[in-house]
């Protein structure tokens, strides 16, 4: 089973993930902790396709190309789901992301299907102990698509230096959301800082040429937006306020009715913000911060926070994605265990 | 005749004139109408006088729009200095895609235009006939076909972007004129550093992390009186 097609460069520096055979690790070097041998390259794609043109046909996984330590649950069908529509759960057999990690997922969602791809849990990225940890996700919805792309937030530990990028082509006459969030964690509680995150998120709307990820001269981005972070700025006056220490976004292209999406999107978080209202002895100060925007030029509703706690933000993303899912097809999500 | 710089930049006196008077208050671009986001902190309560006006701008600089737009900026005057076009609008592609919000869109975009025109009809020799740029854009692309040094564009256009959100401020706290320009002076070293910075800094390394802000321009968009458009 072959990997879908590799892309020439992309125009600015997106990590890039060799090609690979259908064994699993691609590179010879496989060197880890910046320890001689190098980055630990290693690419995976997904291929989603409509049984049939009829509205409501059952979207099946194509191809699938899973190296370790990428580890995919088969895909499920949630009967409250739109009709047809796959769930699968993203889940590492490693334990996190480490310093040389090179990490490459393609998810491509054909012609008419619907999927969402999920994590089970939290990706952990752990110290990088002089390496650089570097994962890059691409999407590609062709028309009359709907994928979705929500994976649990990325909890970075001390020392973790990561370079994380999201990018989506998005077809005429299809829709895609996708959700990215962070927080930095110590366990041991001593306030030990990671040392770096930086985030990219490109997103393209146009015709998607044939060939697998080929880049697309006329595409110019509709949106980029890049987080370069140093663990010693976070959180801190300006980037984030006090202790909000939790950062979200979630981005939904293509909506057929955006004024309709982003007031639903908006009283959502509202919803959460109000209820996440301290009461007591922090005099009803909030948890969280939150906006949604419309940009109509640009096709996209893009929603923003910034939470106190884990828990906040990912009731945030829940409610935010059931919201323009709602918003977008009719249908809210069916719950999804984790 | 050259003037020295301090930096050991020789600078032409024309080229001095010529950077102040784009970047002065009274060049028509209207920025006045913008306040960054900065009316909804205002409103908010999180920006209330002095210090939190600075600490606000020291964040828009370091971690936000200031630097950004000085990568972009001068990554257009390399354009500009080798009429290279294709690279022109490699800048202008990324610039128009960074903007967070539709307010800062729109902020960036009018400025840009305004820049470009009111350039192109007093200085009509290095004009860019058609062309849409994003304001730092602009900026950078006309100082590099007037042959402006990169560092002293850099300067002024950040002391100009700093000075117009303290105007901002001081109408909108409001704060007095002379606590305004104390504030703007105290960002001189956040400013020159971070034009020394976006001096070599390919686009690559553009990026930032302003969060509250960000979220302040996407609350601008529906805060009930605004006297400003972003």
């Amino acid at each position: 089973m072959t990997a879908l097609r590799r892309p020439s460069p992309a125009r600015d520096d997106a990590p890039k993930a060799e090609a690979g055979g259908d064994k699993g690790v691609d590179s010879e070097e496989t060197g880890q902790y910046g320890l001689p041998g190098g980055p630990r390259r290693v690419a995976a794609a997904l291929l989603f396709r409509r049984a049939g043109h009829q509205p409501g046909a059952r979207t099946f996984l194509a191809r699938q190309h899973t190296p370790h330590p990428f580890h995919m649950t088969r895909p499920f069908h949630f009967p409250d789901d739109p009709p047809g529509m796959a769930t699968l759960y993203l889940q590492s057999s490693s334990g996190g992301l480490y310093g040389d990690d090179d990490l490459t997922l393609d998810i491509w969602a054909e012609a008419g299907a619907a999927a969402q791809i999920t994590t089970q849990a939290s990706t952990i990225v752990h110290a990088a102990r002089g390496g650089v940890t570097r994962q890059t996700v691409r999407l590609r919805a062709d028309s009359g698509a709907l994928l979705e792309y929500l994976p649990d937030p990325v909890i970075l530990f001390p020392g973790a230096d990561i370079a994380a990028r999201v990018e989506a082509r998005v077809a005429p006459g299809a829709v895609a959301m996708l959700s990215d969030s962070f927080l930095a964690h110590d366990p041991d509680g001593a306030d030990a800082r990671f040392l770096r995150f930086e985030n990219a998120i490109v997103i393209h709307r146009g015709a998607v040429v044939e060939d697998g990820w080929a880049e697309d001269g006329a595409a110019a981005p509709t949106l980029v937006d890049r987080m370069r972070l140093a663990g010693a700025c976070w959180p801190g006056r300006g980037t984030a306020v006090q202790d909000f220490r939790c950062h979200g976004a979630f981005f939904l292209v293509n909506p057929p009715d955006g004024a309709r999406a982003v007031e639903a999107m908006r009283a959502a978080l509202l919803a959460v913000e109000q209820s996440g209202t301290d009461s007591g002895g922090t005099g009803g100060e909030s948890r969280a911060y939150s906006a949604v925007e419309h940009m109509p030029g640009r096709g996209i509703v893009a929603a923003r926070f910034l939470t106190r706690d884990g828990a906040l933000l990912s009731r945030m993303l829940n409610e935010v994605a059931a919201a323009a899912r709602l918003a977008v097809t009719g249908w809210p999500p069916a719950r999804r265990p984790k | 005749m050259a003037t020295g710089m301090g930096t050991g930049t020789a600078m032409d006196d024309a080229a001095l004139y010529k950077v102040s008077v784009w970047l002065s208050p009274a060049f028509p671009v209207g920025g006045y109408t913008y306040s960054h986001g900065l009316e909804w902190a205002i409103e908010a309560g999180e920006v209330r006088d002095a210090e939190s006006l600075r600490d606000w701008l020291e964040t828009c600089l370091a971690h936000g729009a200031g630097r950004s737009d000085a990568i972009l900026l001068a990554a257009a005057w390399r354009a500009a200095c080798a009429d290279d076009r294709a690279a022109l609008a490699t800048v202008e592609e990324l610039a128009a895609a960074l903007s967070p919000s539709r307010e800062r869109a729109l902020e960036t975009h009018q400025q840009g235009q305004a820049f470009a025109r009111t350039a192109a009809a007093v200085w009509p020799e290095a004009a860019l006939d058609g062309a849409t740029l994003r304001y730092p854009v602009a900026v950078g692309w006309t100082a590099g076909r007037h042959q402006v040094p990169l560092r002293a564009t850099l300067i002024c256009f950040l002391q100009a972007f700093a000075a117009n959100i303290v105007s901002a401020g001081v109408r909108a706290i409001p704060l007095g004129q002379t606590d305004g320009q104390r504030v703007t002076a105290a960002l001189a070293e956040c400013a020159v550093a971070i034009a020394g910075e976006a001096e070599t800094a390919p686009l690559d390394e553009i990026g930032g992390a302003a969060l509250r802000i960000d979220l302040a321009s996407l609350h601008h968009e529906t805060q009930y009186s605004r006297l400003f458009r972003s």
